[in-house]
């Protein structure tokens, strides 16, 4: 009986490898979808049980941390759009989108204990992540903004690193869920986040770029004589007239800049042509995505090509088709302060895993340059013309005692029959430039007054927050 | 017929320290997990096995037990899992658990060290048929349905509930290798042939035909389709072993696979289990319910595992009698998953040693019917966690809870070591 | 492994030893029954014998069929199952059985029909094999030889 003893005992551990097959299967093959799908309760419990990261600002100020059920506190309410919403149903956004893997710790193992973590299946810990916001600039620009709709944005100059983002109506990540029909349906439309996503026209801001093309092309310079006798002018039976009529007829270019004259940078646009105004323009990042990390919106000179003489011109003086987002007036203004050297904005400073012997860096991002869109020279005229609007011109009321500080105005239109946008975009201290500061009213009417007054607290804290 | 001399065990004392080590690597897991003390009264149940099975090694050593010396290790590293397991997945239930154990580790005590002989059995072997019979009977008139399935599997005694399948698993081996023993060299003599036709020997056909009527009322009237198949199966083997006839094992095979075909379409319990492991995302809230649960506990598991008492493996209902292969997976991960199924390779190996060695064509066929019983089971129950076939209500040898499955795979321990301890003796004596 | 410190790394390593002891049994466990198996057949000493078929019945079987005896136990008869299958008719389905113990081998009828013989006369109970021996089933009959006796004849 021996062989069939043998026999009985091949059969039965032949079997057993068959039932090692299947659990091989199930446990190695078909274990990943498997765990995706989505009505696996474990999908679940994992997510409440994961530690996920938390979203510390440029001192590592907790923003953002986890509740031990698994939702996510937000310590500085102006930052919802920034850091963004978690929803099952509705996706995830913001740098909680940006720096999911990171959050999460699934990106990969980023360190030999993630490694360990994912082969021992222990709860992921998710990595850190700072960013360049500072939590003190952040509440000096959300209490600027007050509830009014608009955004503000705060540039590192040096760096191009964001400092402050704050957007008004903002919203709250935390339960979006309940809330998102109301939010949908909000004709203020909240969801929308201004300061990045958000494109206005841009109104005089938009003269810095302008004035910096014929400068850097040499058809004007600070000194050159220019006049505006009535405060408008016609071109192609179109008439432009300015905001408000210069004090004298006869002035420098300085001044035209200052006193934001229509008729002054009409005539300039006509002299630079459309070719060269959009090249410089593109030089400044508008067109292009401005790579941020979370989702941002391309500025824009205009669709229109080639333009009319009447579009060149009020294209030049900040109207047109023009449409820039705050964040670009703020690349503008910021590569003003850099001599000419467009930086790339970021907001994500390092991803930093958390370790029992303090945090250590993963991975740390660099300040980059998108290029040179002017001269040093240019750049030097024009923060002179920044300067000579906050100290002679429509800017004044964004002066900071004891800082020289550059700026400008804007009064943009907005739809018919409701009050212009209001702008300012300003850099400080002038002489050595380390922040820029924009401000967007919507509906605030004009830049002077509505705008220029609310970045002098931003302008000042954030002096402060750079002086390190 | 143990001769009262010391014998040092020594391997098996080594193999047994090994044996023992996840129970209390395990048992140490739980306790960090659960942040409780390691001697918080839950995990009594575990040192009480692990002393039942060194109480157990050290009487046969006490004895001069002469029987094989890796079937005790096998079956204790198991026996460490499952109430590590047990006591994971339902804690109040891991001292019940560990009070049967107990009792199955005495009762394989008497079995391996009594003052009997195997022959006794051989001889009484149409008394334990008979036995076995009664205790179906029984259950027939007198069991209780404990889970609510409508099927009446359970007797009563002083407080204590059976499973008296599990009792006739043991009877069954017993009979079979008393009867085949003495009736394969009749059924061997060249078929008498009636009209040209070959008929197979009456000393064949009675015990095919009462198996096969046996299990068809198992399953039938009880509606046990894991038993029917594990009890046939065993048949089957012990069979096949005896007269080694490959054709005549087909043919006893065909003739269950007529009834199982039968009862699939007679049956709405039996349909409704074939059609969920087919297909189980036609009700994956509902009628696939477990079985579903079941594959993501798997999958969950992944490599390594979640970590004793860190995963969920309670989302699948009941794992702890019907997947507990499934929950020891999500749990070790397939590391572990494939331990296990090396530790039953193991514990076959080790009883087919005692079948091989046996000379003694009775103990020989013993050893191979108690090694295809647990095997067979190992493989149902399985199985039937890993979707190779629908999933049958059978235990996990030692692993499972539930105290009559314990109960009946110590007495099949016993056997298998009374069995070499006789064979020892006797080649000891030529 | 510094974020794996208290708790989760006594976990941890607590995991691995679990599995690892697992595996440790399997290991020892696998070389214990490697030994055990051994001893089971192939190590006791089987005497190298042969049986050579020195005359055949009238059916099928060849004279000068010659089959070495791989112990420990070696049995003859026309069952399929036998370690040696003859086919004449006076051979029952499981006639003899040759037994090896220690350096001899052991002749026992296990039940036959027509018995077996050895030297010419009936076996009753277990014979004791020497080198020569003649051994009778049915019209068949065998000759005993010892491997190494044979050798030296030649």
């Amino acid at each position: 009986m021996a062989p069939q003893v043998r026999a009985l005992g091949t059969f039965v551990l032949a079997t057993f490898a068959v039932l090692a097959g299947f659990a091989g299967y199930w446990q190695a093959i078909a274990a990943p979808s498997l765990s995706a799908t989505p009505q696996n309760p474990r999908l679940f419990q994992d997510d409440r049980r994961a530690l996920r990261g938390r979203i510390l600002d440029w001192q590592g100020n907790v923003l953002v941390e986890s509740r031990p059920d698994g939702s996510r506190r937000l310590t500085v309410p102006s930052l919802g759009h920034v850091v963004g919403y978690r929803s099952a149903r509705y996706g995830t956004t913001g740098v909680e989108l940006a720096e999911d893997a990171a959050l999460s710790g699934t990106g990969g193992p980023l360190s030999m204990d993630d490694l360990l973590r994912q082969v021992a299946q222990l709860p992921g810990r998710g990595a850190d992540v700072r960013l360049t916001i500072d939590a003190g600039v952040q509440s000096a620009a959300a209490m600027a903004l007050g509830t009014a709709g608009g955004a503000i944005v705060v540039l590192d100059t040096r760096t191009g690193a964001v400092l402050a983002m704050a957007s008004n109506p903002v919203i709250d990540p935390d339960g979006i869920d309940a809330r998102w029909s109301a939010l949908l349906a909000d004709p203020a439309k909240p969801l929308v986040h201004r300061a990045a996503q958000g494109l206005y026209v841009p109104g005089s801001t938009f003269k810095l770029v302008t004035a910096a093309a014929g400068i850097d092309l040499g058809i004007v310079t600070p000194a050159t004589s220019v006049s505006d006798p009535t405060g408008e002018t016609v071109i192609d039976g179109f008439r432009i007239t300015d905001a408000e009529r210069p004090p004298r007829a006869t002035f420098d270019f300085a001044h035209g800049f200052a006193w934001s004259s229509n008729v002054v940078f009409a005539d300039l646009g006509l002299k630079i042509g459309e070719a060269r105004l959009r090249e410089y323009a593109a030089r400044f990042g508008i067109g292009t995505a401005l790579a941020l990390g979370i989702d941002t919106s391309s500025s824009s000179v205009g669709r229109t090509r080639p333009m009319s003489a009447s579009l060149l011109a009020s294209t030049a003086f900040g109207q047109g088709e023009l449409l820039l987002s705050p964040l670009q007036v703020a690349v503008v203004a910021a590569t003003i302060a850099r001599d000419g050297d467009v930086p790339r904005p970021w907001i994500v400073a390092e991803v930093l895993a958390r370790t029992d012997a303090g945090p250590r860096t993963l991975r740390r991002n660099e300040p980059t340059s998108l290029g040179r869109a002017v001269s040093a020279q240019t750049a030097g005229a024009m923060r002179a013309l920044m300067g000579l609007a906050v100290e002679d011109g429509f800017s004044k009321a964004a002066a900071v005692p004891g800082v020289r500080v550059g700026g400008k105005t804007g009064t943009a239109q907005s739809v018919p029959g409701q009050p212009d946008h209001a702008w300012f975009v300003g850099i400080a201290p002038l002489d050595a430039p380390r922040v820029a500061v924009v401000v967007l009213r919507e509906f605030g009417g004009w830049g002077s007054e509505a705008a220029a007054p609310l970045a002098k607290p931003v302008i000042q804290a954030s002096l402060q927050a750079t002086a390190r | 017929m143990v001769t009262w001399r010391m014998r040092g065990r020594w391997l098996e004392a080594l193999l047994l320290a090994v044996a023992l080590l996840p129970l209390f690597l395990g048992t140490a897991l739980l306790a960090v997990t659960w942040e409780r003390a390691l001697g918080d009264a839950r995990f009594w149940p575990a040192y009480a096995v692990a002393t039942a099975v060194g109480v157990v090694h050290l009487a046969l050593v006490i004895g001069g037990h002469r029987g094989d010396e890796v079937v005790l290790p096998a079956v204790a590293c198991l026996a460490g899992i499952g109430i590590v397991l047990v006591t994971r997945l339902v804690p109040d239930a891991a001292l019940r658990q560990s009070a049967w154990l107990a009792l199955g580790a005495i009762a394989a005590l008497v079995v391996a060290c009594g003052p009997w002989d195997t022959r006794r059995l051989e001889r009484f072997k149409y008394a334990v048929l008979v036995a076995g019979i009664g205790l179906v009977a029984v259950t027939l008139v007198a069991g209780r349905d404990l889970n609510g399935s409508g099927d009446r599997l359970w007797l009563g005694l002083f407080g204590y509930v059976f499973q008296p399948s599990e009792l006739l698993k043991v009877l069954l081996v017993v009979f079979l290798a008393g009867y085949l023993s003495e009736k394969r060299e009749v059924i061997l003599v060249a078929p008498a042939r009636v009209g040209g036709l070959p008929v197979p020997p009456l000393a064949y056909l009675v015990p095919v035909v009462a198996m096969w009527g046996g299990c068809l009322v198992v399953l039938v009237v009880q509606r046990d389709l894991g038993s029917a198949l594990l009890f046939y199966g065993t048949f089957l083997a012990m069979l096949y072993v005896a007269i080694g006839r490959v054709h005549y094992v087909l043919a006893s095979l065909a003739v269950f696979g007529m009834a199982a075909v039968a009862c699939y379409f007679l049956f709405a319990h039996v349909r409704l289990r074939v059609e969920v492991w087919l297909d189980p995302w036609i009700d994956p809230q509902g009628r696939s319910y477990q079985i579903v649960q079941a594959m993501y506990s798997m999958a969950s598991g992944g490599l390594a595992g979640r970590g004793l008492a860190n995963g969920y493996p309670l989302y699948v209902p009941a794992a702890h009698t019907d997947y507990p292969f499934v929950a020891f997976a999500e749990e070790a991960g397939l590391v572990g998953s494939l331990a296990l199924l090396l530790m039953y390779a193991i514990l076959v190996v080790a009883g087919l040693g005692v079948a091989l060695r046996a000379r003694d064509p009775y103990r020989q066929l013993l050893a191979t019917g108690v090694v295809a019983l647990i095997g067979f089971q190992v493989v149902t129950i399985i199985g039937g966690n890993v979707r190779l076939m629908p999933l049958t209500g059978v235990t996990l040898p030692f692993v499972s809870y539930g105290g009559s499955s314990m109960l009946a795979s110590w007495l099949m321990v016993g056997l298998l070591l009374r069995a070499s301890h006789e064979e020892a003796v006797a080649a000891a004596r030529a | 492994m510094t974020a794996l410190a208290g708790t989760e790394a006594m976990i941890l390593a607590l995991r691995v030893g679990f599995a690892a002891s697992l595996y440790l049994f399997v290991a020892v466990a696998i070389i214990a029954l490697r030994q055990s198996l051994a001893t089971a057949s192939p190590v006791v000493r089987i005497a190298p014998a042969r049986l050579l078929l020195v005359r055949a019945g009238s059916v099928g079987d060849e004279a000068g069929r010659a089959v070495t005896l791989a112990g420990p136990s070696v049995t003859i008869g026309r069952s399929p199952t036998n370690d040696i299958v003859v086919r004449d008719d006076g051979v029952s389905a499981r006639h003899a059985r040759l037994e090896s113990h220690g350096d001899r081998w052991v002749l026992a009828d296990v039940g036959s029909r027509n018995g077996t013989r050895l030297n010419g006369r009936a076996v009753n109970g277990p014979a004791p094999l020497s080198h020569g021996d003649e051994i009778g089933l049915g019209e068949l009959l065998w000759r005993f030889e010892i491997a190494t006796a044979t050798g030296a004849k030649r």
